[in-house]
C-alpha cells in the first residue's frame, strides 16, 4: 500500500460508509492528532503490524455501535475517534501493542501537559 | 469479520464522550508506544502526516485563492471578512471560526506564525507543517523574518518590500493571499489553484508553476 492513498482509494479499502470523511474529494482532518492517527494507520499497515481487514472490521463494529446508541445524525460523531479505537484493536489482537507500554506513555504524557 | 456480541459492551463504552485534549495525548501515546516498540522510527508518521498536509489539507485554501485571483468582489469580500468569505464556497469549521485573509501587494509581503503553540486555519490549510511547530521557526520568524525565508525558504525578497509578520492565535487565524504571478494571466480557476502551494497561504513561498 502506498503512502499517497486518495480518498476514493481509501473507500475501497474500507468500504463505503465507514471510509473518511472527505470534502471535495480530499481527506478532511478536523483535528492535527486526527491526521496522526491516519497517518499512523498507514505506516504500520505498510510495515505488516496488523492486519488491515481486522482493523476494518473493528472500525465498522465501532462506527456502528456508536450509531446504534447515538444515532446517524448525532453531531459529536468524531470518525477518527473510532479510527483509533479500531487501529488501537487491530495492533492488540496482531501481540504487536503492550498496555502496559501504552499506559506508560499515556501516564508521561499527561504528566508532561500539567507542567505546560 | 469480528461479531459484535450485543451481551458486551461497544469497544469504545465509557469514552464518550472523550475530549479532543484525552484523544490528542492518546493518539500520541500510542505513536509513542509503536515507537518503543520498534514499529515506527521517530519520524516516520511526519512523512506521512507532511505529504497529506502538502498535497491534500490546502487544496481548499488555493480554491479560496484562485476565486480572489478571478473575481475582484470575491477578493475585496475575503479581505473584508475571510471567514464569510470562505463559507461562500463551502469552506470552514473547526479552526477556522474567525480567520483573516492578508493581501501581499508589490509593496508588502506578509507571513503568518503562531508563536504560542500552532494555532492554524485548518478547514483552509489542512494540518500544520512540521516547521510551522518548531521552536524555531516561531521564534526566529519573529526576531529575523527576511533572513529566516532567505535562509530556510528560499524567498529572497527585494529590499524594498516591508515584511509583516502576523501572530495566529487560537481566536484569530491568519493565511495570506499570494500576488497573482503575471505568467498565469489567462488561466482559469481549476488552472490556477495548482500554482497555489500551502508554504505561499504561510506566506513562506511564492506561488510556482506547477512541478
Amino acid at each position: 500500500m502506498s503512502a499517497d492513498l486518495t480518498g476514493h482509494e481509501l473507500e475501497g479499502l474500507l468500504g463505503r460508509g465507514v471510509a473518511p470523511p472527505r470534502a471535495n474529494g480530499e481527506l478532511v482532518f478536523e483535528r492535527p492528532w486526527q491526521g496522526r492517527a491516519f497517518g499512523m494507520a498507514l505506516a504500520l499497515n505498510r510495515y505488516g503490524a496488523f492486519e488491515w481487514d481486522n482493523f476494518k472490521d473493528s472500525l465498522i463494529v465501532s462506527i456502528g455501535a456508536w450509531e446504534a446508541e447515538h444515532g446517524e445524525r448525532d453531531e459529536r460523531f468524531r470518525y477518527y475517534e473510532h479510527w483509533l479505537v479500531a487501529l488501537e484493536s487491530a495492533l492488540r489482537d496482531a501481540g504487536r501493542l503492550d498496555d502496559g507500554r501504552l499506559a506508560y506513555q499515556l501516564e508521561r504524557l499527561t504528566a508532561l501537559d500539567q507542567h505546560h | 469479520m469480528k461479531r459484535q456480541n450485543p451481551d458486551e459492551p461497544s469497544p469504545t463504552a465509557g469514552r464518550y464522550p472523550a475530549t479532543d485534549d484525552e484523544l490528542e495525548l492518546r493518539t500520541r501515546a500510542l505513536e509513542l508506544a509503536m515507537i518503543d516498540a520498534g514499529l515506527l522510527g521517530s519520524d516516520t508518521v511526519d512523512g506521512i502526516v507532511d505529504h497529506y498536509e502538502r498535497e491534500i489539507g490546502p487544496m481548499l485554501g488555493a480554491r479560496v485563492i484562485a476565486r480572489a485571483w478571478i473575481d475582484p468582489d470575491f477578493h475585496d469580500r475575503l479581505v473584508a471578512d475571510a471567514t464569510a468569505a470562505c463559507w461562500e464556497l463551502g469552506v470552514g469549521g473547526q479552526g477556522g471560526e474567525r480567520m483573516v485573509a492578508l493581501p501581499n501587494t508589490d509593496d508588502v509581503h506578509h507571513v503568518v506564525v503562531c508563536t504560542l503553540c500552532s494555532c492554524y486555519p485548518w478547514p483552509v490549510l489542512g494540518v500544520p507543517p512540521a516547521f510551522y511547530k518548531s521552536p524555531a521557526y516561531r521564534a526566529r520568524i519573529v526576531r529575523e523574518p527576511r533572513a529566516v525565508l532567505r535562509d530556510d525558504f528560499g524567498l529572497d525578497l527585494d529590499p524594498s518590500v516591508e515584511v509583516r509578520v502576523q501572530d495566529s492565535s487560537a481566536d484569530v487565524r491568519y493565511f495570506v493571499i499570494p500576488r497573482r504571478p503575471p505568467e498565469t494571466s489567462g488561466l482559469g480557476e481549476d488552472e490556477l489553484v495548482a500554482w497555489i502551494s500551502r508554504d505561499a497561504m504561510i506566506g513562506v513561498a511564492e506561488p510556482a508553476r506547477p512541478r
